[in-house]
């Protein structure tokens, strides 16, 4: 039994030095210090997966990468006129009757889905009465980066089918050039 | 190439899968930062590929280069209201108007020309050309070039009467 006693107050001892309540308070606090630094929670995790939108024009914020026939596609963050998808043409064709203007207005857009930039051209089609659509979604007027006019080539209130012996505008197309740098 | 590629595709899909290249090859590779600020600030009316195909605009392509041809030309280019206060900073300006002399304007600045710098650039930005009628200054320009490069001729298509 003496040996027995003996051996448990030992360890006792030995356990009590070994572990104070400092040294207890002392992990706990590290603990504490250094939870925030571990995204534990899925939550966390998502969060920090989120592109930064900081930065970003209101255009930017809401464009989508499903429907070109919408104005908040992301392509046409610098458009204003009406859409040739809505009209009978599609993002880089005039629809019939309408020719492409030699002239066009050159934007740059954000793709959501890679978060890079690409230059788009935004080619007039010309030489019909303006494109007469029911639908509002397909009237734009983002301009992203666009100026007064009194600085014309950072300006896209221009009629831009001046190029074009029969100067009427019908509609606008979006044209990907490539990614900016 | 085109042909060859798409040999047993039908005819829609041989339009879909030519469309599908072309966006994939063209957004594989980045622009360089002067061909994208050629594109951003003076393609839309000079061209993608620097060719207007209006007679309103001059045309760059097999152009651009002959302004080099006197200093006044060189000069000239570099105070157009639209590249003096253009939002570029004098490096970037100085690469890009290089690119529309030397890669658009290929074949057609003198040689030896050299390159356009960015201390030119700062030289003359603070004083664009504020004539208001910008052809007739330009005819001066190019009457001179045309002595100095005879080659230079097609310069004369734009603002003939």
């Amino acid at each position: 039994m003496i040996v027995f006693d003996t051996v448990t107050e030992r360890f006792a001892r030995r356990f009590a030095r070994g572990s104070s309540r400092r040294s207890l308070l002392a992990r706990f606090g590290a603990a504490l210090l250094a939870a925030p630094a571990f995204p534990l929670l899925p939550v966390a995790r998502a969060k920090a997966a989120e592109p930064d939108l900081n930065g970003l024009t209101d255009f930017e914020r809401n464009a989508q990468t499903k429907d070109p026939a919408k104005c908040s596609y992301w392509r046409h963050c610098a458009i204003d006129g009406i859409l040739c998808g809505c009209c009978g043409g599609g993002l880089h064709t005039c629809p019939p009757g309408a020719e492409p203007s030699p002239i066009c207005w050159i934007g740059t857009c954000r793709n959501p889905d890679d978060g890079r930039h690409y230059v788009i051209a935004y080619r007039d089609c010309c030489g019909r009465t303006s494109c007469t659509t029911k639908d509002p979604d397909c009237d734009c007027n983002t301009n992203d980066r666009d100026m007064p006019i009194y600085t014309p080539f950072n300006s896209n209130d221009i009629l831009w089918c001046f190029g074009k012996s029969a100067a009427t505008y019908h509609c606008s197309t979006a044209v990907l050039m490539g990614e900016a740098s | 190439m085109k042909e060859a590629g798409v040999f047993f595709f039908e005819k829609k899909k041989q339009k879909t899968f030519i469309r599908l290249g072309f966006v994939l090859l063209t957004a594989a590779a980045p622009l360089s930062p002067e061909r994208s600020s050629y594109l951003e600030g003076c393609g839309g009316c000079h061209g993608i590929d620097g060719q207007s195909y209006a007679p309103k605009v001059p045309d760059l392509t097999r152009q651009a280069g002959y302004f080099l041809c006197t200093p006044e030309g060189r000069r000239y280019i570099l105070r157009l209201p639209n590249v003096a206060f253009s939002h570029l900073d004098n490096a970037q300006l100085a690469a890009t108007m290089n690119y529309v002399v030397f890669t658009l304007g290929e074949g057609t600045a003198p040689a030896g020309a050299k390159p356009i710098t960015e201390a030119e650039i700062a030289a003359v930005r603070g004083t664009p050309i504020d004539d208001p009628d910008l052809l007739r200054v330009r005819a001066g320009i190019v009457a001179g070039i045309l002595r100095a490069c005879p080659a230079a001729r097609g310069l004369l298509a734009y603002g003939a009467p």
